[in-house]
């Protein structure tokens, strides 16, 4: 219990005392899991809304692969990115592997399922007529989409918020394609790995105390944004 | 607008799940026409008028607006946008969007790309007009059903349509909510010159707006005409009993058989239970009075009706046939007619109508 009070005093001195290499770490999590979530979201959001209004052949089996991926373990999200990645793979000659890159692309396989399905099934949530309402008002196609979206707006808050706390607490998919390397692919959660694994329990507890702080601030933001939108 | 039709269908048809649900080979509406929708539910008429407000394609048949096609699915995007953007539905159901009333009403605009300041203006004008300028900040959530539905109207009506689809756009409202939203809705449409068409399914109301009415059934147009002359002059037995005539009695009963010249063989004689006066055996002098005729019968259910009550029993000549009329609170209060006793239903048939089977 002293351990842990000890460490969460020392992870709140970390963030207060501007630690250059916490700052780093902390900057690099929010760079690769940040850009990754924004990646997942201009694919995610598109994709969820054509598959939430289209009808076709395979439909049903495209909804189901979307909801298996949305429990994508990421070391399987970190295994497939580092075959294609892999000096000798498909994709060996961009050399991406070991990089920040890397993690940005194997955490975007992971929030992009969660962001596709979040946003389909808000899309389908909504009163089935809208369409025909909104094109009886008359709306473009592009115009009856915005609109759409716009009514689900606080179910898209849900997906991109699911899609980000999904990868700024995963490790396995950082540490396989990213490496762990100090200074250069190290973020919050292969870091308190490592400081586990080496025994020291306190820096990982502070460490840990500055990624759920890092999550809490920015899933509040979120929520908040969210919240608004909710005043209906 | 050009000529005397602002939409035609020709041979329209509307399947789903291999199930005709619309089949109508012609119809047209002319500028500035009223017109109101009758029928049971399930009879098509909210298909129909997605046909019209061309957001719906059919699945076969062709339909026009202003002269010009207009099948959503193969006509293109822009013309069919172009074309749409003329007519405006107002849902059974209309979903408002989650933003304020005034944001909901000015949304159509918004699509039209129209200059701000106009439309400000024309908000402002419907709001007002619809008695909902209270309700301008107001967001959707909250607002009671005569509140949403008028809200629905102001967007539609905001937009100038030439042709303005209303589907039931007083169900689900009390009666008195009903009757002022239906009184509005007659002066805006005279005042907008707009082509309408009314689905309802309160019998009463149609008569208010339209020039004519068309009565649907299973997808097809069953009846039209003349909205006061449809209402009396069934054309067949299902119109008739969709328009109130709750007796339907074989025409055979009916003596002598030359009534109103009417071929009887395969005919139904149908009368509202508001014609039938249902008295009892002793309050009646000895016989009918002039041209009514006189059923004797035994009372079997009695039902409050308004302010009297709706009495129905096996006729004494043909058991089979139950005929249903309607008694004065007095007699039913004084026990004269009461259930198991003997009663005599007394109309003129010049109050029914002769209907033939299909």
């Amino acid at each position: 219990m002293e351990l842990i009070w000890q460490g969460v005093i020392e992870g709140f001195r970390l963030i207060f005392s501007l630690d250059p290499e916490v700052l780093r770490v902390t900057g690099l999590t929010l760079q690769v899991s940040g850009t990754a979530t924004l990646i997942a979201v201009i694919v995610g959001i598109p994709l969820g809304t054509w598959l939430g209004v289209s009808r076709f052949r395979g439909r049903g089996t495209l909804v189901t692969m979307v909801n298996v991926g949305m429990g994508l373990p990421p070391v399987v999200a970190g295994l497939l990115v580092s075959i294609l990645l892999w000096r000798n793979g498909p994709l060996g000659v961009l050399r991406l592997l070991y990089t920040p890159s890397a993690m940005v692309i194997a955490q975007g396989l992971i929030a992009s399922p969660l962001v596709i399905g979040l946003t389909r099934s808000a899309v389908e949530s909504l009163d089935p007529s809208i369409r025909e309402q909104l094109r009886s008002l008359g709306a473009s196609r592009g115009q009856m989409l915005w609109a759409m979206l716009n009514e689900c707006r606080i179910g898209l808050l849900a997906a991109v918020i699911a899609g980000f706390g999904g990868v700024i607490s995963e490790v396995g998919a950082s540490a396989m394609v990213g490496g762990n390397i100090t200074g250069h692919t190290r973020v919050l959660t292969t870091a308190i790995m490592l400081e586990v694994s080496k025994g020291n329990f306190g820096l990982a507890i502070a460490l840990s105390t500055v990624l759920l702080t890092l999550a809490y601030v920015a899933t509040a933001l979120l929520t908040n944004l969210q919240q608004k939108g909710t005043r209906r | 607008m050009s000529g005397i039709e602002l939409v035609r269908l020709a041979d329209v048809r509307v399947v789903r799940d291999r199930q005709t649900i619309l089949d109508i080979p012609a119809l047209t509406i002319a500028p500035g026409e009223l017109l109101t929708v009758i029928g049971a539910n399930g009879a098509g008429k909210s298909t129909l008028l997605r046909v019209l407000a061309l957001v719906l394609a059919p699945t076969a048949g062709q339909v026009f607006f202003d002269g010009v096609r207009a099948n959503p699915g193969s006509t293109d995007d822009a013309s069919l946008l172009a074309l749409r953007r003329r007519v405006t539905m107002v849902f059974q159901s209309p979903v408002l969007l989650a933003r304020t009333v005034r944001d909901n009403v000015a949304a159509g605009l918004q699509f039209r790309k129209l200059p701000r300041t106009e439309v400000e203006a024309q908000v402002d004008y419907w709001l007002d007009r619809l008695g909902i300028a209270e309700l301008a900040n107001r967001r959707p959530l909250g607002l009671s059903g005569g509140e949403t539905q008028r809200v629905a109207l102001a967007r539609a009506l905001v937009l100038k349509p030439d042709l303005l689809l209303l589907d039931e756009p007083t169900a689900n409202l009390d009666a008195p909510t009903r009757a002022r939203l239906l009184g509005d809705l007659r002066g805006i449409l005279a005042e907008v010159a707009a082509s309408a068409v009314l689905v309802t399914h309160e019998v009463r109301e149609a008569p208010y707006f339209a020039d004519r009415m068309i009565v649907m059934g299973g997808g097809r147009i069953r009846q039209q005409g003349r909205p006061d002359v449809v209402i009396d002059n069934p054309a067949d037995r299902e119109t008739a009993s969709f328009l109130g005539f709750d007796n339907i009695l074989p025409a055979t009963l009916l003596e002598p058989a030359a009534y109103l010249g009417a071929e009887l063989a395969d005919k139904s004689f149908c009368i509202r239970p508001e014609d039938v006066a249902a008295a009892p055996l002793a309050a009646l002098p000895a016989a009918a009075r002039d041209g009514s005729i006189r059923f004797a019968a035994t009372v079997a259910r009695i039902a409050p009706w308004g302010p009297a009550f709706r009495v129905s029993g096996p006729l004494e000549r043909a058991p089979s046939v139950i005929m249903s009329g309607t008694a004065p609170a007095a007699v039913v209060r004084d026990g004269l007619v009461r259930e198991g006793a003997g009663i005599a239903f007394e109309f003129n048939p010049a109050a029914g109508a002769f209907v033939g089977q299909s």
